[in-house]
């Protein structure tokens, strides 16, 4: 209820304003050509500045997306398989849970890559590039050597673990949570095991032995038996670096770095074959840069840099991008960009590889010449990545 | 420098090139509705600027007549930073009112924050304007009227200003209690606090000035 005076007042007020209406008063002065001409330059340069914070404000939430989505992804890496089972259980085709290799590398030390072929549940099929592989399936590389030299393969795993199979290996996935099971029946493979957390295991199953890692760099070999060696075992183990355990028949040995298994015996590693690791094995072929191929059959083609050979490099990778992204938050352009560099060059096959070259190329966009270069590599290496159209933007503003 | 020049905002948008007087004339604003005004906006779509010009500007200008008066120095000025505060909050305006309505209330906004650097010029809006030539249709009742009004616009001067705001704004201009929340960045809780308390001190100040009280009474019961 207004106080009676207080509404009189008002009242009041109110009359004297609307007879100024009815006089059209407030209304009676149009509005000055120059004062016209003036609001409506100000308002396109406001309307102007609204497009291109719209736009800027569009293109830090696609950044912030990728950014979020590469966190995840890390924050995954770091943390898989924490709440999985730590035994192990099943063998082959016990789970149809899928597995998720991030990207499958072939190497062709001679002139290409032969194709590797997968077989599940009765079914045999040419391994590609991303092609999800599935508890159960197994891989075989091809008896094939290109120029005379043997031809290699690597499974790049999502924790970060590198598998190599050797020409005719035969490996088997058998599990593929936080519990990595591999059964090598035939030929040799090579493993670069990212460091574990306590509930992850790596296995590796021979006909007769069981190797289990954590963090390190081995070669296992399925040979013929030599009743001279080891009890006549048919596997043979090399630690290049971090420590295995080698279970044979109820008897538990552990492998350090630089030791083999059985002791006193030959090269693991069947003859013929090449090591993929160069710091395994240190050959002139195994040095030669490695680079991600889209197809098994592609052709090799020089890599920025020497792939690092440190197998427990996820962590090392991690922060590294993390590092660039906060120095892009922080608007450290040029640290940003030169900690994508770095990880580029360092960790080429890293699975933080793309993420990288496109944060790297949207730092690089408008400000720096070097994105046309950026976004002709990012098509070059990922031609169905996620930021392909933005790259093909990139090239399609050269003036 | 006198007060007046003290006063004025520092944000004056000024031409940079031709002097507006020999511009050529702008050309007509292109027809749309308000749904398709607002997404040229939301998009930053400069042409849409005359459009949304000649669309706003009346109601603008209405505004401000208002709240500070005929004839007021600074005009333009305060125009043109309600057009450019409609285009920066138009993502806010969700169509739960009218674009005059919303119009209208961010003028007032601006006018309230115009006022409020203004330390020496008036502080109270132009509704109470006394000083303008009375209506030829309304000459006998203005002449009245103006001497009553210029009292209440004493009483009105004398009090707290949000109070006095409040109330003008509610009981004279009609704006709801959000929009004057909105006008005057406050809560809406505490523009109803206002409101209740300034019409009780109006109240109790025109019951202490028993000629005006008697004014209003007969006015209010000729009315």
């Amino acid at each position: 209820m207004k106080p009676r005076y207080s509404e009189l007042a008002t009242e009041l007020l109110a009359r004297h304003a609307r007879r100024d209406d009815e006089d059209g008063r407030p209304q009676a002065a149009p509005v000055d050509p120059g004062s016209r001409a003036l609001a409506i330059a100000a308002l396109e340069r406001a309307l102007g500045e609204k497009r291109r914070r719209t736009q800027r404000r569009r293109w830090m939430l696609g950044s912030g997306l990728a950014a979020a989505v590469a966190a995840a992804f890390v924050v995954r890496l770091i943390s898989a398989g924490s709440h999985a089972p730590s035994q192990v259980e099943a063998r082959a085709g016990a789970t149809e849970a899928p597995v998720a290799p991030l990207a499958v590398f072939a190497r062709s030390v001679g002139d290409g890559a032969s194709p590797v072929t997968v077989t599940r549940a009765g079914q045999t099929s040419t391994l590609t590039e991303g092609a999800p592989l599935l508890a159960g399936s197994r891989v075989s590389a091809p008896a094939v050597h290109v120029g005379g030299k043997p031809t290699h393969m690597i499974l790049a795993f999502s924790t970060g673990t590198e598998i190599g199979l050797l020409p005719e290996a035969d490996v088997m996935i058998l599990k593929e949570d936080a519990t990595q099971e591999l059964e090598l029946s035939h030929g040799a493979m090579t493993a670069q095991v990212a460091k574990l957390t306590p509930a992850q295991r790596f296995l590796v199953h021979t006909p007769d032995a069981e190797v289990e890692v954590r963090g390190t760099a081995f070669r296992v070999a399925v040979v013929p038996p030599d009743p001279q060696c080891g009890s006549g075992t048919l596997t043979r183990v090399d630690v290049t670096e971090g420590v295995v355990v080698v279970r044979r028949g109820g008897v538990e040995s552990r492998v350090a770095k630089g030791e083999t298994w059985p002791s006193g015996c030959n090269a693991a590693v069947a003859p013929g074959a090449t090591a993929i690791n160069p710091a395994i094995d240190g050959t002139p072929e195994a040095a030669e840069p490695v680079r991600p191929a889209r197809s098994l059959r592609g052709t090799d083609a020089p890599r920025p840099a020497s792939r690092s050979s440190n197998a427990s490099s996820l962590g090392a990778q991690n922060e590294m991008f993390a590092d660039a992204i906060a120095a892009k938050r922080a608007g450290r352009v040029a640290d940003a960009i030169g900690g994508f560099d770095q990880l580029l060059t360092t960790y080429p096959a890293s699975p933080l590889a793309e993420s990288a070259s496109v944060e790297r190329l949207r730092l690089l966009r408008g400000r720096d010449p070097r994105a046309l270069a950026a976004a002709r590599e990012y098509l070059t290496r990922f031609p169905d990545g996620f930021a392909r159209a933005e790259a093909e933007a990139v090239l399609a503003e050269k003036p | 420098m006198s007060a007046s020049e003290q006063n004025r905002p520092a944000l004056r948008l000024v031409s940079t090139t031709s002097a507006p007087a020999t511009r050529a004339p702008l050309p007509p604003a292109p027809l749309l509705d308000d749904s398709e005004l607002l997404v040229a906006i939301r998009a930053g779509d400069v042409s849409a600027a005359t459009a949304l010009h000649d669309r706003v500007r009346p109601q603008v200008d209405r505004t401000i007549r208002r709240l500070l008066g005929r004839s007021d120095p600074d005009h333009d000025d305060v125009a043109q930073r309600a057009l450019l505060e409609i285009v920066s909050t138009i993502d806010r305006y969700r169509g739960d009112c009218s674009l005059d309505t919303w119009t209208s209330t961010l003028t007032a906004h601006i006018v309230y924050k115009e006022i409020r650097t203004r330390t020496v010029q008036r502080r109270v809006f132009g509704v109470m304007d006394e000083g303008a030539e009375p209506s030829s249709r309304h000459e006998e009742q203005d002449v009245v009227a103006r001497s009553t009004v210029r009292r209440v616009r004493h009483h009105l001067e004398s009090m707290d200003e949000g109070k006095a705001w409040t109330v003008v704004l509610h009981d004279v201009c009609g704006y709801d209690l959000k929009e004057i929340a909105q006008i005057m960045s406050v809560g809406v809780a505490a523009a109803q606090t206002r409101l209740v308390r300034g019409r009780r001190e109006l109240h109790e100040r025109i019951s202490a000035d028993p000629d005006l009280a008697e004014r209003l009474a007969q006015n209010g019961g000729a009315s």
